[in-house]
């Protein structure tokens, strides 16, 4: 290793507080308690990049413990990329498996997918998406078969604990409602439309809909397999609601002509 | 109608989130914007929609924190591209990079430390402004670092900085509060810094706040940009503009940000000294 090599892996280790016994070496032994000005500095970075993605998790856990997670989960994933906005795709992952978190909080990891998935849709792509007046006109017996995808903003989202009923209580209301914990499996959706970001709770019945749609199924297609869940699912009051908040793709006319 | 073209001789500020709204309706004479451009790296959404709208109307100043150019490795393609995506669809007046480096071995530090002071390093880092330039198409300004640690030869860093600069045909983009954290953590006069750095090549300075942190009993000023200017930076600015005229002068906070209004009057004052001078010179 050559002694540029060195200089940047002897900092980097010190940083990483993995190893800082050969700094003496580069800066004099009298000054090597100074590395904790840039420990400090990369401490206090990655773990607010952590808590400002994650902020229901965030309020749920306190600031103490938040703190502690997210400075585990910055030594397990440090980042590798600048974008410190976009650090800790992996958090929801680590938090399920984190044995702290497994046996006091299990229903965490789901609050902190809800997190993400709002910036997910805060910052995706722009993209039009398909309105009413585009389908003015079109023969109503194409519509069935017309499969436009989702917009990119939407996020899709299944949990076996009632985790969006924990997260919207703690986003939105102003008093925290109680949530039974016991209460099951919920769906939820997380989108942007008009750059602002709405989200809502779904049925299963509308979750396979709105997913068999983000897999470029038709609607006629997408209805059969929600109706397996629902007998009395509406195909039309459905594919009026999301067309009405922009969750599905622009056509273009040829596309639906087609 | 605002010259877009180049950042006035005037006074600029770091523009936050929190100040969006309170900022784009702000018609301050001179008033122009400086981002990092890492915290716009995104597909799409309201922060682009908000870059727009200033890109319309201000002179906007992008500022780079994670290019790593004083880094072992080349600059990351990936990060060039994204950052000149940004540059090819905004078209800001001024792009800027730092003197240091911020990743090694794919870790990201988010802190920009001080590269090896000797001729090895600055060979490469001239590289790595040369090809980020000659990517980006356009020159670019670099920042000097602050210093914590006395790196060996950290008397030489003024030099190698501006021989950088020379040497890649980049612009220097001068920290007043950095030279005041060196002299204060390594006893680097901020002297040598106003008698080498070359006015001429001056493409921006920056003004901040830094704050004291105690380790092992013994105090170092971080550069934290969470606190007003300093009086020794107030007055290393007046030397500055002294001896080299007046430059495009940002305000940078980044941390207990206070209220638009509050960093909007720190940026009046650094305007006002800029007015003064100006007007002693054309009276001389």
């Amino acid at each position: 290793m050559s002694d540029e090599q060195k200089f940047y892996e002897i900092i980097s280790k010190s940083i990483l507080g993995a190893d800082h016994s050969k700094l003496g070496d580069l800066i004099g032994d009298d000054y090597v308690h100074r590395i904790e000005a840039h420990r400090g500095n990369y401490k206090m970075s990655t773990q607010s990049a952590i808590i400002s993605a994650y902020p229901i998790v965030a309020k749920l856990v306190g600031d103490e413990y938040i703190s502690r997670v997210a400075q585990k989960f910055v030594e397990e994933f440090p980042p590798k990329a600048a974008t410190l906005t976009q650090y800790g795709d992996e958090f929801p992952e680590f938090l399920r498996k984190f044995p702290p978190v497994q046996k006091d909080l299990p229903w965490l990891s789901a609050v902190a997918e809800l997190d993400r998935a709002w910036f997910y849709a805060y910052s995706a792509k722009d993209e039009i998406s398909l309105r009413a007046e585009t389908l003015q006109g079109k023969a109503a017996l194409a519509l069935p078969m017309l499969a436009p995808g989702l917009n990119p903003s939407v996020n899709l989202l299944r949990f076996t604990v009632p985790a969006y009923s924990i997260w919207r209580t703690n986003k939105q209301d102003v008093e925290v409602k109680p949530v039974n914990l016991k209460s099951g499996a919920e769906w939820a959706v997380v989108w942007r439309n008009n750059n602002q970001v709405h989200h809502q709770s779904v049925s299963q019945a509308e979750y396979v809909f709105l997913t068999d749609i983000e897999g470029d199924l038709s609607f006629a297609n997408a209805y059969a397999e929600a109706v397996k869940y629902d007998q009395k699912f509406d195909l039309q009051q459905q594919f009026s609601h999301w067309l009405s908040v922009g969750l599905f793709k622009g056509a273009s006319n040829a596309q639906i002509d087609k | 109608m605002v010259d877009l073209s180049k950042l006035p001789l005037n006074a600029g500020l770091g523009l936050k989130p929190e100040h969006y709204d309170d900022a784009l309706a702000c018609s301050k004479d001179g008033l122009w914007f400086e981002i990092h451009p890492e915290n716009y790296m995104v597909a799409g959404g309201p922060r682009l929609t908000w870059l727009q709208a200033f890109c319309d109307k201000f002179p906007m100043s992008f500022h780079g924190v994670g290019l790593s150019l004083g880094g072992l490795d080349r600059p990351d393609k990936e990060h060039l591209k994204r950052l000149k995506y940004l540059i090819d669809r905004f078209s800001p007046t001024q792009v800027s990079e730092h003197f240091a480096w911020s990743k090694h071995d794919n870790i990201y530090f988010a802190d920009l430390l001080p590269p090896p002071i000797n001729e090895a390093s600055l060979n490469r880092i001239v590289a790595h402004i040369e090809e980020t330039q000659e990517y980006l198409g356009r020159t670019i300004l670099i920042e000097n670092p602050s210093l914590y640690l006395p790196v060996a030869g950290f008397e030489e860093l003024p030099h190698i900085y501006v021989e950088a600069a020379k040497r890649s045909g980049a612009g220097l983009l001068f920290d007043l509060n950095n030279i005041a954290v060196c002299a204060a953590n390594v006893d680097l006069p901020y002297q040598s810094w106003l008698d080498v750095v070359p006015g001429d090549i001056v493409g921006e300075v920056h003004l901040a706040g830094s704050s004291s942190r105690t380790i092992k009993q013994e105090v170092v000023l971080i550069d934290s940009h969470d606190a007003p200017i300093s009086e020794l930076v107030w007055q290393i600015f007046e030397k500055f503009i002294d001896k080299n005229g007046v430059k495009p002068v940002l305000i940078e906070r980044d941390d207990n940000i206070p209220t638009f209004d509050e960093l909007l009057a720190e940026r009046d004052h650094a305007a006002e000294l800029m007015r003064e001078f100006s007007q002693k010179a054309t009276d001389v």
